[in-house]
């Protein structure tokens, strides 16, 4: 890990720990919230390993998008699971 | 993101037809569940894009008008694919072709009566949040970032797509059974007496031969039983090929039968959708006399 990148394997151990939280359910590879940070995987590269490609840290433009989609997508969550 | 808006607006028009004809509440109840599902999974901030289709165009202007305050009278599909419409005549430039009548005919044909929706607005809040999700789906490959659907997603996607398969291979033969031609009644008589008339020849030939009683017999015997076998498989063939004819109505009046059935067996009343259904089967099948 360097900084402002991570390993996706290191980034899945995190996910299963709790510390970090993906934005899509039931995805692998998702921009994930970490540290109060978004963390991605640039799309673009195309080979076979791609799901090991690593994260690196969103932009604040970015970063800014996601926390806006985070809304949606707890407020998806919140009704296909039933709560209100 | 078309399949689901597609899916939607069909579910909304499936509640809005769970109402009597010309019910006043209909329009405003229409609205109200509309408003209260997109709000709630905070569909107002998704953006149509210029690629939108008629699907969504129309599902979005129906949930403009939906949650528009000054709009107390509510919405139907009707006047939002006139309103979807008449802006995209102003300001897309390409018109609103499709509307929820070819959904409809659509879906009709690609799962008949094989599947059983729910007839509150379940459908319309589970098809909603699969819209929800695809929308956040398409705004994150947009902005540049990786996702990959899990293994077992992917795999449950995987079967439900074998399943839809399945299902349509089975509509498909059905068809392909509809576009064979059927024998006339006259073929079918002519294709039975050409049986009995060769059992008749192979008899007169056996008794020729002036062969034992018993040997007789067991000459005829298999003889006799293929006769009748090729008799009934042919009765089979015709009777089945003059059911996979069935026209729509009475297909429909098979599946609501079932549908019926079901609804006994169960606490769900049946819709006014599926007694229209019997009513135009039952004219057709009566000659009128149920009118």
């Amino acid at each position: 890990m360097t900084l402002g990148s991570m390993s996706a394997a290191a980034m899945r151990d995190l996910v299963e720990a709790g510390e970090a939280k993906p934005l899509l359910t039931g995805f692998d590879v998702s921009p994930t919230l970490y540290a109060g940070q978004w963390w991605y995987v640039p799309s673009g590269s195309d080979d076979a390993a791609d799901d090991d490609a690593d994260y690196v840290l969103a932009g604040p433009d970015m970063s800014a998008q996601l926390d806006r989609l985070r809304v949606r997508t707890d407020r998806i969550d919140a009704v296909a699971g039933g709560s209100a | 993101m078309d399949l689901f808006a597609s899916e939607a607006l069909l579910a909304l028009d499936r509640f809005e037809r769970s109402f009597p004809p010309g019910d006043p509440a209909q329009p405003r109840q229409t609205a109200d569940r509309l408003a209260y599902w997109w709000r709630r999974l905070g569909m107002d901030d998704v953006a149509l894009g210029s690629d939108a289709t008629d699907a969504q165009r129309i599902l979005a202007t129906a949930a403009d008008l939906a949650m528009d305050p000054d709009n107390k009278w509510g919405v139907t599909i009707e006047e939002a694919t006139s309103q979807a419409s008449m802006r995209a005549n102003l300001f897309d430039g390409r018109p609103v072709t499709q509307g929820v009548a070819d959904l409809r005919r659509d879906f009709e044909e690609s799962y008949g009566g094989a599947l059983t929706l729910p007839r509150d607005d379940g459908w319309l809040s589970e098809s909603l949040t699969r819209l929800a999700r695809a929308s956040v789906l398409r705004e994150v490959v947009g902005m540049g970032a990786k996702a990959t659907v899990s293994e077992e997603a992917r795999g449950a996607a995987d079967e439900l797509v074998r399943q839809g398969q399945r299902l349509m291979d089975n509509r498909r033969g059905l068809a392909a059974k509809k576009a064979e031609p059927v024998g006339g009644r006259r073929e079918y008589i002519a294709q039975q007496l050409n049986y009995q008339a060769t059992y008749f020849l192979y008899s007169l030939g056996v008794e020729l031969t002036h062969v034992p009683q018993w040997a007789e017999l067991a000459l005829k015997v298999p003889a006799g039983a293929y006769l009748l076998y090729k008799a009934i498989e042919a009765w089979a063939d015709r009777r089945d090929a003059i059911d996979s004819r069935l026209d729509p109505a009475q297909a429909q009046l098979r599946a609501v039968r079932a549908d019926l059935t079901r609804s006994l067996d169960g606490s769900s009343p049946l819709g006014q959708r599926d007694t229209r259904a019997i009513r135009a089967a039952r004219g057709r099948d009566g000659g009128g006399r149920s009118r």
